[in-house]
């Protein structure tokens, strides 16, 4: 599929159409759903967990004008190809896994060999997302675009461990509620926004993954 | 570190993105090195040189 994704990438040739508005009228549209879930009080995690599948499709024409992008810059633009391509595989694995295993895990059920497999699949799928950026970090050639997208992860990496570690002991004591650990990788995406934000302050551009 | 980018580009009349081409970097990496903001590795300022058949002493000006 990756080596699919990678074909597709390379012989992409259309212009390239803008990356932001997409991603804009995603989080717009992941922040409507959850409201919709929770005023509609919808319990059923499988039902909420597909109706969340709808916004993620407006994230399909923002990487398609991504690759596009990348495409028009030719040789240059080959480690940004597959860095989207391995993205697009990792949360196709991710959102499969996770809605399978939603489906077929009730709460309270026993652990047993598949469902602790079915449980620790959507956890690996988003370890992908890691192992993505590193392989960008390995393949990227041009060291400016390189320096930046390192900024980039140690501002993400520092944000999410200092969420962690200031909820951690906030926790500890019990003055929040228990937050479940997939939060923290979700933080150094955030993070990852964050650390773009400040490439665009510093240097004019947020470099080419933001 | 002060630079001579520009000039040198404009009397050859390219872009920053025929630049940037011949030095196998984005357009990106071109304007930073060219606005200040970034300061090229020493194996990226000697392609820069030959690029422009120069020396790296008679692009790059310290500050």
């Amino acid at each position: 599929m990756l080596a699919g994704l990678l074909k597709m990438a390379n012989s992409e040739t259309r212009p390239a159409g803008r990356i932001w508005p997409w991603f804009i009228a995603f989080l717009v549209a992941m922040l409507a759903m959850g409201v919709v879930i929770d005023m509609a009080d919808i319990q059923n995690r499988l039902h909420a967990t597909a109706l969340m599948l709808v916004p993620i499709l407006l994230l399909v024409p923002m990487v398609r004008n991504a690759m596009a992008r990348a495409a028009s810059r030719g040789e240059a633009g080959n480690a940004q190809r597959a860095y989207l391509a391995r993205m697009a595989v990792v949360s196709l694995a991710y959102l499969g896994s996770l809605f399978l295993a939603e489906h077929i895990i009730e709460d309270g059920d026993a652990m047993t060999p598949l469902t602790l497999a079915l449980a620790l699949v959507p956890g690996i799928a988003v370890a992908g997302y890691f192992w993505a950026i590193g392989r960008y970090l390995v393949e990227l050639k041009d060291e400016f675009l390189k320096m930046l997208m390192v900024r980039q992860t140690l501002i993400a990496t520092a944000i999410a461990f200092s969420l962690a570690s200031i909820y951690g002991f906030l926790e500890n004591f019990e003055f929040v509620p228990h937050l479940d650990a997939y939060w923290w990788p979700i933080s150094f995406f955030f993070g990852l926004g964050v650390g773009a934000i400040a490439n665009y302050f510093r240097y004019g551009t947020t470099g080419d993954c933001a | 570190m002060k630079n001579r980018l520009k000039v040198l580009r404009a009397e050859r009349d390219w872009s920053q993105g025929d630049l940037a081409e011949r030095l196998e970097v984005s357009r990106q990496s071109v304007n930073a090195i060219e606005t200040g903001k970034y300061d090229p590795s020493l194996p990226l300022a000697f392609k820069i040189a030959e690029v422009f058949g120069m020396t790296i002493e008679e692009i790059f000006l310290r500050e």
